[in-house]
């Protein structure tokens, strides 16, 4: 009987769904034409401009000598602890030793473990300073000499293999090149990319695949993206901002990233929730660099990172999870649960973003005739069409 | 010895003696047609062109698309093996006249044998097989000649263009059943039959034949399968369709009532898109796009998804503006309605959303026609930087029919190639050719004309400036001034030859033949009737469709029982 009320609902929404659609696209089709948009203009444009996320890496300083950061070693892998925790000596079981450790990787416990995790050592360590003060565990930019860099992350994973030389970059980019979990900023209220008092940036899932230059490996500006408001509508976050010199600042929000992994199909996209995120990018019409700062959610940050990596990522990479996790909770620095305990940890990401023209659905392209859209493979059909 | 086969050597091979036997099969005389209407039986009785020496029946080898396109035709569209044909040699202006001068060697045959082999896998593949065979084996593990020569005879009639001889279906049916038998399966040993049917000779070679024509003592006519298989390839760029030969096979075609029938329904066909498309590829050159590579530090935005896409636009764009608006042909290289796909936009910087739009450029654009699209831009330029000389050439020669003269071998690039050189714009460069004599004949009429297209870069980008100068883009066009490639765009719109060198293209693709002065009269008939259809090219493939110059030509009748057989124009390369 469960089974056929979902059926019906299914089907009830198959046909809303549908009727959605036909509605949406017998209004764009009578959308009256938009002026086409002046060839070559990048920059701000009716008062908005877009930009594409290309790249993120988390903010993990490297001293030019590791042993300054991590004097005894970086950390053991999964193989490495399992030996260490599980040793070849006695009664072994499958519970008492797989199964054990599958447990602690994915409902870790409070249970001390008797392996070694290795933390940064120093006080150097790039970021930002999120809460607007010098504390005790706060790092001095290395560039800047700021003060108060909160990157708790940073000392949580900075001697770890994954999370150094840029291994964490490898994935996530990857997927979104491939139309993937695209991250599209807009700016709106826009009068000025080098000063404005008051702008907005709002954040979304985009559709589209990245357009990539002649070699391959670097992403160009003017490309578009049509915008996810539908399916992707937890990605949608709106931030006050300002612009000064250049540079672009907002206000802290939580923000859902587009995160999900193909490797995990059956438990839903592992986002990532960060807790009063903010951005600090430096602005001009073709890119927007710089930091994306906030507190991750200590949960969907780790679940993230052991679903999106498999157990040889992890291996080879240095990632065990038990220990990790308890890192990250000894290290977490804000948003504390009834108990007492902080559920997330302070973080920064190096983000660059490309210019991109922002299709919102429904809005026809500027410039397009109003015949609609026709997809290459309709061309296809139509072209191959037999009488 | 070499292994290289000439078509000759080929007719003196079975083929030969099947195309006779099928020039003498089709006099069998027409079928009248009442059913033909009456609107298309005034037009044919307008037609009154000049007499003419006609176009020869010619042997020609099929082309990669004329192939899949056939194979969408006979097995379906999703039969479509990703190949490549060997290049052919462009002629006059086209590669459909050297398809005629190619030959076939052993790495093609491999090519050949390797595609049909594909293909016939695909065809007898469990989810694909109904469609193609109709008939069950009684016992699937066994030959079946029966259920074989249904098939076999539908395939080779459709592939050979023509009805397959008994004795030739027998042997096609023996090697299917003798291979079913050995293989213990009917399907595995019907595509050893296909395979053979599709790199056969007669399906891989276009081979027309003549006979007399009864009602013109003294002329040769194609034979009706010929006629059908020369309209097909040059409207549909396909092999002709079951109506096509039914047509032929009943003498329906020719018949004037019978032809014009046949021609206004293939004029009205989708089919027509790949004919038209086939067309302007071959005229524009394109062929150069699938090869075509840009200097990735100079413009990273061009990849080759956009050398692809840009190719795709432009012929997008013809088969819109022609067919679909039925518009002049003249505004194809003035209209600023195109269309963009994701790769194009980004680099015109564009706005743009998934799949292609159709785009209409602002009348403020420096974007009108084809000329400014990126496909006549970035291919008629250096991998990095534009060449003024290269896209004034282009603009002569494949526009215009105007051919330009090669450079002298001793031609001095010193002036040009010096990157430090005080010369900031393509202008200031090329006019160092004006100062030389030996270089200026050719130049001033290539250069003027390219230059009004240097507000693009080799990429095709729009830019307003070189190396901080900014550029000037004036010039005429044979007389005609202009200051931006837009006024260039509408000197070329009305220059004379803009209409009489698509005629003559159009004409030499038709008929397979390289035109010469004998086609003097015909070529003014035609572009008179381009003309008065007001530059329709869709009136004008019909104008060519029906002539007599198409199918008919002048030459002493060979003796009674004899058959007139294309014979291979020797290769001269």
């Amino acid at each position: 009987m469960k089974h056929i009320i979902l059926s019906t609902q299914v089907s009830a929404f198959a046909v809303a769904a549908s009727l959605a659609l036909t509605a949406g696209s017998a209004s764009a089709q009578q959308a009256a034409a938009q002026p086409a948009a002046k060839e070559g203009a990048l920059g701000v444009q009716n008062r908005s401009i877009g930009y594409v996320m290309v790249f993120e890496n988390r903010s993990i300083y490297q001293a030019k000598d590791a042993k300054t950061q991590c004097p005894v070693a970086l950390n053991d892998g999964p193989p490495e602890q399992f030996k260490k925790l599980y040793p070849e000596n006695g009664e072994r079981t499958v519970e008492g030793t797989r199964l054990a450790w599958e447990g602690e990787l994915w409902n870790p416990t409070k249970k001390e473990l008797d392996v070694p995790y290795y933390e940064v050592q120093g006080k150097v360590g790039r970021g930002m300073n999120l809460d607007g003060k010098v504390g005790p565990n706060d790092y001095v930019d290395p560039d800047t000499g700021e003060k108060g860099i909160d990157n708790q992350i940073y000392r949580t994973v900075g001697c770890t293999f994954n999370y150094r030389d840029g291994q964490t970059s490898t994935l996530t980019p990857q997927w979104r090149r491939a139309a993937y979990n695209i991250f599209v900023i807009e700016l709106t209220d826009v009068d000025s990319l080098q000063n404005d008092d008051d702008v907005t940036v709002t954040t979304y899932r985009g559709n589209d695949r990245l357009i990539t230059d002649a070699t391959g490996n670097e992403y160009l500006p003017g490309g578009s993206q049509t915008l996810d408001t539908r399916w992707g509508k937890r990605y949608i976050t709106a931030f006050k901002g300002k612009i000064k010199d250049g540079v672009l600042t907002t206000e802290a929000k939580d923000l859902i990233m587009p995160a999900a992994s193909v490797y995990a199909p059956r438990d839903g996209a592992p986002d990532i929730l960060y807790r009063d995120m903010r951005f600090q990018l430096n602005l001009t019409d073709t890119q927007a660099n710089g930091y994306m700062g906030g507190y991750a959610d200590v949960w969907t940050w780790y679940y993230h990172s052991h679903k999106t990596r498999d157990s040889r990522h992890q291996a080879y990479g240095g990632t065990a999870g038990p220990t990790l996790y308890r890192a990250l909770m000894k290290n977490a620095d804000a948003f504390p649960d009834a108990n007492g305990q902080n559920t997330a940890i302070s973080t920064a990401l190096d983000v660059k973003f490309v210019h991109v023209f922002v299709q919102h659905p429904g809005a026809q392209v500027a410039g397009m005739v109003n015949h609609g859209t026709q997809s290459a493979e309709a061309a296809a059909t139509e072209a191959r069409t037999r009488e | 010895m070499s292994s290289k086969v000439r078509f000759s050597s080929l007719l003196r091979g079975s083929a030969i003696g099947l195309v006779a036997a099928f020039a003498l099969a089709s006099c069998s005389g027409p079928a009248g047609s009442d059913g033909a209407k009456t609107a298309a039986a005034k037009q044919v009785a307008a037609v009154a062109e000049p007499a003419s020496s006609g176009a020869e029946p010619r042997l020609r080898l099929i082309t990669r698309d004329q192939y899949l396109n056939t194979l969408a035709y006979v097995f379906g569209a999703d039969v479509r093996p990703d190949v490549e044909f060997a290049p052919v040699e462009r002629v006059d202006g086209l590669l459909r006249l050297g398809t005629s001068r190619a030959g076939v060697n052993d790495t093609q045959l491999e090519l050949y044998q390797k595609t049909a082999q594909f293909v016939a896998a695909q065809v007898i593949e469990p989810t694909r097989r109904n469609f193609v065979i109709t008939c069950k084996p009684a016992n699937e593990k066994a030959a079946d000649a029966a259920c074989a020569s249904q098939v076999l005879n539908r395939v080779g009639r459709l592939m050979f263009r023509r009805p397959l001889e008994k004795d030739k279906l027998a042997e096609l049916v023996s090697h299917a059943n003798s291979s079913a038998d050995k293989l213990g399966d009917f399907y595995a040993g019907l595509a050893v039959a296909i395979e053979e049917v599709l790199m056969s000779p007669k399906a891989m070679l276009i081979a027309e034949t003549a006979e007399p024509d009864p009602k013109n003592p003294g002329h040769m006519r194609l034979d009706g399968y010929s006629l059908a298989s020369r309209l097909s390839y040059f409207l549909w760029d396909a092999a002709p369709d079951e109506a096509l030969l039914k047509a032929a096979e009943t003498g329906e075609i020719q018949t004037e009532k019978g032809r014009a029938k046949i021609v206004d329904m293939m004029i009205a066909s989708p089919r027509l898109k790949d004919g038209l498309r086939a067309f302007f590829d071959d005229m524009y050159d394109f062929e150069k796009m699938t090869t075509l590579a840009k200097d990735a530090l100079v413009y990273p935005a061009f990849t080759g998804l956009t050398a692809e896409d840009a190719r795709e636009q432009t012929l997008r764009t013809v088969v819109d503006h022609l067919i679909t608006k039925k518009g002049d042909y003249r505004d194809l290289y003035t209209t600023r309605t195109t269309f963009l796909s994701p790769p194009l936009a980004a680099l015109y910087q564009l706005p743009t959303t998934k799949g292609w739009i159709e785009y209409q450029f602002p009348d403020s654009s420096p974007r009108a026609g084809v000329l400014t699209h990126i496909s006549f831009l970035a291919s008629h330029s250096h991998p990095g930087r534009s060449s003024p000389t290269l896209r004034g050439k282009a603009l002569r020669e494949l526009l215009l029919c105007q051919p330009v003269p090669r450079p002298p071998a001793n031609v001095d690039f010193s002036a040009l190639e010096n990157p430090k050189s005080e010369h900031k714009t393509q202008r200031d460069r090329v006019n160092f050719h004006l100062e030389n004599p030996v270089c200026a004949g050719c130049h001033r009429i290539t250069d003027p004309i390219g230059l009004a297209m240097e507000n693009f870069d080799g990429s095709g980008r729009y830019r307003t400036s070189e190396r901080g100068a900014t550029i000037d883009a004036s010039g005429n066009l044979d007389g005609k001034q202009y200051t931006n490639v837009v006024g260039l765009a509408a000197a070329l719109h009305d220059h004379p030859s803009l209409t009489s060198c698509l005629v003559k293209r159009v004409y030499a693709y038709g008929t397979g033949s390289q035109t010469t002065n004998d086609d003097a009269e015909m070529l003014k008939f035609l572009n008179a009737r381009f003309e008065q259809a007001g530059y329709r090219v869709p009136d004008l493939l019909r104008t060519v469709a029906l002539s007599k110059s198409f199918s008919e030509f002048k030459e002493a009748a060979p003796a009674a029982g004899e058959a007139k057989t294309a014979s291979a124009v020797p290769a001269t390369h």
